[in-house]
């Protein structure tokens, strides 16, 4: 066995036993920041947004996925400020679900505005999104330096995904990014039934 | 074991398996219910032949159909499903939802066998029509008590990945009696739905 084999081997075998793992009330043992960040990335449904947005402005081009990258992390980490500051609360499960639709459904539709509209969508949809979690951290007791955690989450994300989308110009990928689309606006759609008959 | 190298893989996987077998303490605190939510929508979909046959032979057609069918029909099927599902769950009656089901059998498998190439015009809304019975028979099923998004995107997953399962199945057509074998799933798709129209009916 080579030494890489043995190195993925060990590696797949330690990803099996895991350890200790406190979901969402994240305590990563290296403080707040790390805490934040663990907090993004432990939260599945912001992951799934997340990413789906990333996938919409990757698929716009360089210019459209330049400004989405600046401005996502950036309205996430301002509304998450806005919302610890202020202690906002509220419930956004409905809206949540119809921002997944809508945000799919343009990946799924290959729908292409321009670079300002993505700016606005990215921004739009990233504060929202980081609205949620300013909130979510403090209702969790975290300390606001987990917000920059999270922010910082984001960035890598956001820049994660979208560069790949974005590079990735093969016509099987396209098509893998508007498949996965529909599946983010399905899932929202589907979301939107059950929140309306679960409130009735 | 005489190969030296697969004595090395199963002494890894080996490896692998004896470390799974020391979990930790696991504290899901507030997202506790998410994976449940998650792998009951994941499970749905396959929880019934009908719904199998059905989402399998529309990857199926499509990979027979080709491009761009081939990746339009498994996106198209995904959304109208949630959107029957949506209507499911308001509580929406659409008629006839088991005998739909059990035809989207048949014409899906009648389609398979005979190599029926219909235009996109034609074959996406047959296609979508065909998803609103099943979304709309899993919509009035729901269980309720699950995280809703969680369980929704295990759900559109599951059933995209069964388009994806057909669509890996259609690529048995490039070997030399890969079309003959396909036109057989196709048939045994069709017997399929005749024996679900026939329940339908009972």
């Amino acid at each position: 066995m080579t030494p890489y084999r043995a190195g993925l081997v060990l590696s797949f075998g330690a990803l099996l036993a895991p350890s200790a793992a406190h979901a969402h009330l994240v305590n990563s043992g290296v403080g707040p920041f790390y805490d934040g960040a663990l907090h993004l990335i432990l939260s599945p449904m912001d992951i799934v947004r997340l990413v789906t947005l990333c996938l919409f402005a990757g698929a716009q081009g360089p210019q459209s996925a330049r400004s989405a990258v600046i401005l996502a992390p950036a309205a996430w980490l301002l509304a998450g400020v806005a919302a610890y500051a202020f202690g906002a609360t509220g419930s956004f499960g409905f809206a949540n679900a119809i921002s997944l639709f809508l945000i799919g459904g343009l990946v799924a539709f290959d729908l292409r505005p321009p670079p300002a509209v993505v700016g606005a969508v990215a921004a739009g949809f990233a504060g929202f999104l980081g609205l949620q979690n300013g909130m979510a951290l403090r209702s969790d007791g975290m300390d606001w330096v987990a917000l920059l955690g999270t922010a910082a989450a984001v960035l890598v994300v956001v820049l994660s995904v979208t560069a790949l989308v974005v590079s990735a110009t093969a016509f099987p990928f396209r098509v893998a990014c508007r498949v996965l689309g529909s599946w983010a606006s399905a899932t929202g759609l589907l979301s939107i039934g059950w929140i309306v008959a679960a409130s009735r | 074991m005489t190969n030296p190298r697969y004595a090395k893989f199963l002494l890894g996987m080996g490896l692998c398996v004896a470390l799974a077998g020391f979990p930790d303490v696991a504290f899901a605190h507030a997202e506790a219910g998410a994976a449940s939510g998650f792998l009951s929508g994941f499970m749905h979909p396959i929880s019934g032949w009908d719904h199998i046959l059905a989402m399998v032979a529309v990857g199926l057609w499509g990979a027979l159909l080709g491009p761009p069918a081939l990746w339009i029909l498994p996106i198209a099927f995904p959304v109208a499903m949630a959107a029957g599902g949506m209507l499911g769950l308001l509580g929406i009656p659409l008629p006839w939802v088991e005998i739909g089901i059990a035809v989207s059998s048949i014409v899906l498998g009648l389609f398979i066998l005979t190599n029926m190439q219909l235009s996109l015009v034609i074959a996406i809304p047959l296609v979508m029509i065909f998803a609103l019975f099943h979304g709309h028979a899993h919509g009035t099923e729901l269980s309720p008590g699950a995280d809703a998004v969680l369980y929704s995107l295990g759900f559109v997953i599951a059933t995209g990945l069964l388009h994806a399962f057909g669509i890996a199945v259609g690529a048995v057509d490039a070997l030399p009696k890969g079309r003959v074998a396909i036109r057989a799933l196709g048939g045994g798709v069709l017997l399929g739905g005749v024996y679900f129209l026939l329940g339908a009916f009972a």
